[in-house]
């Protein structure tokens, strides 16, 4: 990475606010700090009806369905929560890669999304992963904890390898509330990136996969001779590259995108793709235009 | 093995910049990609051993050092002394005379064709080209053309080009065919080179015994082909066509026409007669298998033009259908008496319209008599006699005589006791009982013949000379009855028509390929120095005079050729005119020793010279490396 580049300069921070207020007017209407909750539980605002069962609670028991219907109905509310935003963060070697370093992205987009959900009163957490450790910042809440976000994310360096399942299957364990895993990442996983998203999908959280990709990686200008050096694993690759290998290259990487969202849309994760080429606070908009994380 | 060019060897040197740059390890450039994944996948399918990388490398490098040895040895343009001794020289004859105009099939259907079909000359010419195809790149060929003489079109060359504009610029002419001429130069050049080979390309329309015997016997060291063109065909021709002076009449002509059927069947035809390309007879002609008919015209009633004979008939050969003859100009004869007085000379020369007669006396006769066709001297002897035609009647007997005539005393009683009847001046001439009152006893020249006598005396004698012509009578026609004879105008149109028999107008007929001549009077100095010449079709040509004259060769075409030269005019009409041209058929005899058709042999490999294929396998290694490199990189 490069580090004479800082993710959060004062640009950065200006932008923070202007897509808070902007998804302030998105949201509007909205109650602070509430978010419907799939689960039912206890609250105002009626959900539906169903078959009292031995050991419910008789305060919610409906006697004016009883009186009508002589059946023991139970009304169902929906249950509000605070919702809790988990930032995964991949921080492999890989993510270093690019003019702006896909690592640098990933931050913005991490905390101008973490701003957005602090100001909300949601819960957030961060967790910058490799194959090897995960640096986690635990549950903030609250607008003012936005510059221990900015910190922690500050401090995370693009080291190590890229293994999804193995960093997922350390979260999930060391991760008991469900929510909401905003996923930033590359994916550039060699086993593949289905079997870490299997391990956060079935863990029934909800899942926002923000795939970050380099203009180089999607479209590379390379031809002729070349020794290829893996920014992970410093693995050298000799080759001599010509027109079909690039549009062969081409291919397969279009076709690993393909799977990424033919699985995302069979598993109803919300998925969304940009290039660093892109300015971030695009991205964030476009988000907000799909209507939010919950799919 | 030589080289054309030894010192380009030293290219050879460039083969070490070539393997040091192959032993320099290529530096690959370092990449950092994101992930190797997608690379591994794109490249796992295809791995080679570095065994076969190393060996792929090093035939690269082979092939490169072949493809700058193959350029190298193209450049220095290497020899091959076997190569040299087997190159052929090979001499093309070809027969472009008129008979090679006969149109090349034959037969109804060959009838209805003939307008789309080649010549013999334009088969020969294919055939030509496809032995200049056939040439091996060290064969060297030169091209002749002959008719009646033999032309160089090109000298000996292997420049494929060449060699075809040069069969291409063979022109089809209208003259008769004489092969000697162009086999001698072509022996006498085959003899300069080895391996030589003679090629004739003809339709051996005239061969002579001689000839014949060379095609036969061809010499050792020089390989004769003669090939043979076209076949017997139907054709109709008028063999002569052309204009003279009548035999009875010096001022009319006569036009002599022959018709010539060389085919195998019998033919009908007519001729049509053309004055000035107006229609004005038609001559119907049934011919037998070889007959030939002649026919003279004569008392045309116009004069000074163009006569055309065209013979109405579809066959072979066009060239011998037509044929051209210049009618002269009747133009009058210009005659000078001298005499003190003669009504009777004066009268019967006047009432000739054909002649232009002036009239002058002994004393104002200057001695010159240019201009004059014919010169009269009444009883008077002019003290010189140059070129010319001169009657001299009675001349004084005390005069010199200007030439050697000596004259002596009176006869007593002269009569006329013998003439020459059959002599052109006195024929149709009585001189029986002639009543002559004055003559004299004369010695006639040597060289002079006696036309008429009185006993051993000459009483009218010719003497010819050189350039002169004298008509001397020794009898004093005032003193006789003569003039009152019939006899008398006869005599003296006779002498008129006996001195323009010397002046034809056979000068204006020409065969094709004659050589045109034309001279001016005099010195040639009084006449402009450039000539034009029309030819037929409009062709027109700038002829210089050397010393006043003009010697024009190109009348290849038959047709008329008018000379202008300033503001004067001069027609000639030039003909084929030869019957066995117009026998296009082909003599069994000469059949035997002829070929179809000449191959010359040798391999189809050596069209080119060696450079050639050394270029061409370089390019061929060129590709393969351009293949392997494109291959090296899908590995």
């Amino acid at each position: 990475m490069n580090d004479t580049q800082s993710a959060f300069d004062s640009e950065f921070l200006k932008k923070l606010e202007y897509l808070y207020i902007i998804s302030k007017k998105i949201f509007a209407g909205r109650i602070k700090a509430d978010r419907r909750s799939t689960r039912r539980g206890v609250s105002v605002e009626f959900a539906d009806y169903r078959n009292y069962t031995a050991g419910d609670d008789f305060r919610y028991i409906d006697w004016n369905a009883f009186a009508r219907l002589d059946e023991l109905l139970l009304k169902l509310y929906e249950e509000r929560e605070d919702l809790h935003i988990y930032f995964l963060v991949d921080a492999s070697r890989s993510m270093t890669y690019g003019e702006l370093p896909k690592l640098i992205y990933a931050k913005r987009v991490a905390a101008a999304l973490a701003y957005i959900g602090l100001s909300n009163l949601d819960r957030v957490s961060i967790s910058a992963f490799t194959d090897a450790d995960a640096n986690r910042l635990p549950t903030e809440r609250g607008k003012g904890k936005i510059f221990t976000v900015l910190d922690f994310l500050e401090g995370i360096d693009g080291t190590g390898e890229t293994n999804l399942e193995q960093s997922f299957r350390n979260f999930v364990h060391t991760t008991k509330r469900r929510g909401l895993i905003v996923l930033i990442s590359d994916l550039f996983d060699p086993s593949g990136f289905a079997a870490g998203l299997n391990v956060l999908k079935f863990q029934k959280h909800d899942l926002f996969v923000i795939h970050i990709v380099d203009e180089k990686e999607t479209n590379p200008r390379l031809l002729g001779d070349y020794h290829l050096v893996d920014v992970e694993t410093n693995e050298l690759r000799p080759v001599t590259i010509n027109e079909n290998h690039l549009k062969r290259y081409k291919a397969l990487f279009r076709e690993y995108c393909d799977d990424l969202d033919r699985y995302c849309i069979q598993r109803e994760i919300g998925l969304v793709r940009t290039t660093t080429q892109s300015p971030f606070e695009e991205l964030i908009l476009r988000i907000f235009r799909m209507g939010g994380f919950v799919s | 093995m030589n080289f054309l060019s030894p010192t380009s060897l030293l290219l050879f040197g460039l083969a070490a910049p070539i393997v040091l740059l192959y032993i320099l390890k290529l530096r690959r450039r370092r990449e950092p990609v994101s992930t190797l994944m997608f690379w591994e996948q794109l490249f796992k399918e295809k791995q080679t051993t570095s065994l076969f990388q190393k060996l792929k490398h090093l035939l690269s490098l082979l092939l490169q050092l072949l493809f700058l040895a193959l350029l190298v040895l193209a450049i220095a343009r290497p020899q091959f002394a076997f190569i040299n001794k087997a190159a052929r020289h090979v001499i093309l004859i070809i027969d472009h005379s008129a008979s090679m105009n006969a149109l090349e099939s034959s037969g109804e259907e060959g009838e209805a064709n003939r307008a789309a079909s080649d010549s013999r000359l334009d088969s020969v010419k294919q055939r030509a080209l496809r032995i200049v195809e056939g040439l091996r790149f060290m064969d060297e060929m030169m091209v002749i053309s002959c008719h009646a003489k033999p032309t160089i079109h090109s000298p000996f060359t292997n420049h494929q080009k060449s060699l075809r504009q040069a069969i291409q610029s063979i022109q089809p002419t209208d003259i008769k065919t004489n092969l000697e001429p162009a086999l001698d130069l072509a022996y006498a050049v085959a003899r300069t080179k080895p391996s030589a080979e003679i090629v004739i390309f003809s339709d051996f329309q005239t061969v002579s015994e001689d000839m014949l015997t060379r095609l036969q016997n061809s010499d050792e060291e020089i390989t004769l082909h003669p090939s043979q063109v076209g076949a017997a065909s139907d054709n109709v021709g008028i063999t002569q066509f052309r204009v003279r002076k009548s035999l009875v009449n010096a001022f009319d002509y006569q036009t002599l026409l022959t018709v010539v059927n060389a085919s195998e069947e019998e033919k009908k035809c007519s001729v049509e007669l053309y004055f000035n390309e107006d229609l004005f007879d038609v001559r119907p002609y049934t011919l037998a298998p070889g007959e030939s008919k002649s026919e003279i015209f004569g008392n045309f009633s116009f004069e000074g033009g163009q006569l055309k004979a065209v013979l109405d008939v579809v066959d072979a050969l066009h060239t011998d259908n037509v044929a051209y003859a210049a009618l002269p100009k009747r133009e009058q004869i210009p005659v000078l008496l001298v005499t003190e007085e003669n009504p009777f000379l004066e009268k019967a020369l006047s009432v000739d319209e054909n002649l232009r007669l002036s009239v002058t006396t002994p004393e104002d006769y200057d001695a010159d008599a240019t201009g004059y066709s014919a010169v009269i001297f009444d009883r008077f002897t002019p003290p010189t006699l140059g070129d010319g035609n001169y009657m001299i009647v009675y001349p004084p007997k005390t005069s010199p005589a200007p030439a050697s005539w000596e004259i002596g005393d009176s006869l007593e009683t002269p009569i006329i006791t013998d003439w020459e009847r059959t002599h052109p001046i006195l024929r149709h001439v009585h001189l029986e009982n002639v009543q002559i009152g004055e003559a004299y006893h004369v010695t006639p020249p040597a060289t002079a013949e006696v036309l008429a006598r009185s006993f051993e005396d000459p009483a009218l004698f010719v003497d010819v000379t050189r350039n002169r012509k004298i008509v001397f009578a020794a009898i004093d026609i005032l003193q006789s009855d003569l003039p009152l004879r019939i006899a008398f105008p006869v005599i003296i149109a006779n002498t008129i028509q006996w001195f323009q028999e010397s002046s034809g107008i056979e000068e204006y007929h020409l065969h094709t390929g004659e050589v045109l001549t034309w001279k001016a009077d005099g010195d040639g100095t009084d006449v402009p120095a450039i000539a034009t010449i029309t030819g037929p079709g409009d062709q027109t040509w700038e002829t210089a005079l050397e010393r006043g004259e003009i010697l024009f060769d190109q009348t290849e075409i038959a047709g008329f050729y008018t000379l202008k030269i300033g503001e004067s005019e001069k027609m000639w009409a030039v003909n084929l005119s030869d019957e066995t041209e117009s026998h296009i058929g082909v003599d069994a005899i000469v059949e035997d020793v002829l070929t179809a058709d000449v191959t010359l042999g040798g391999s189809s490999l050596l069209r080119y010279p060696p450079w050639v294929y050394l270029v061409f396998l370089a390019a061929v290694l060129s590709v393969v490396e351009w293949f392997l490199y494109q291959r090296r990189r899908i590995d």
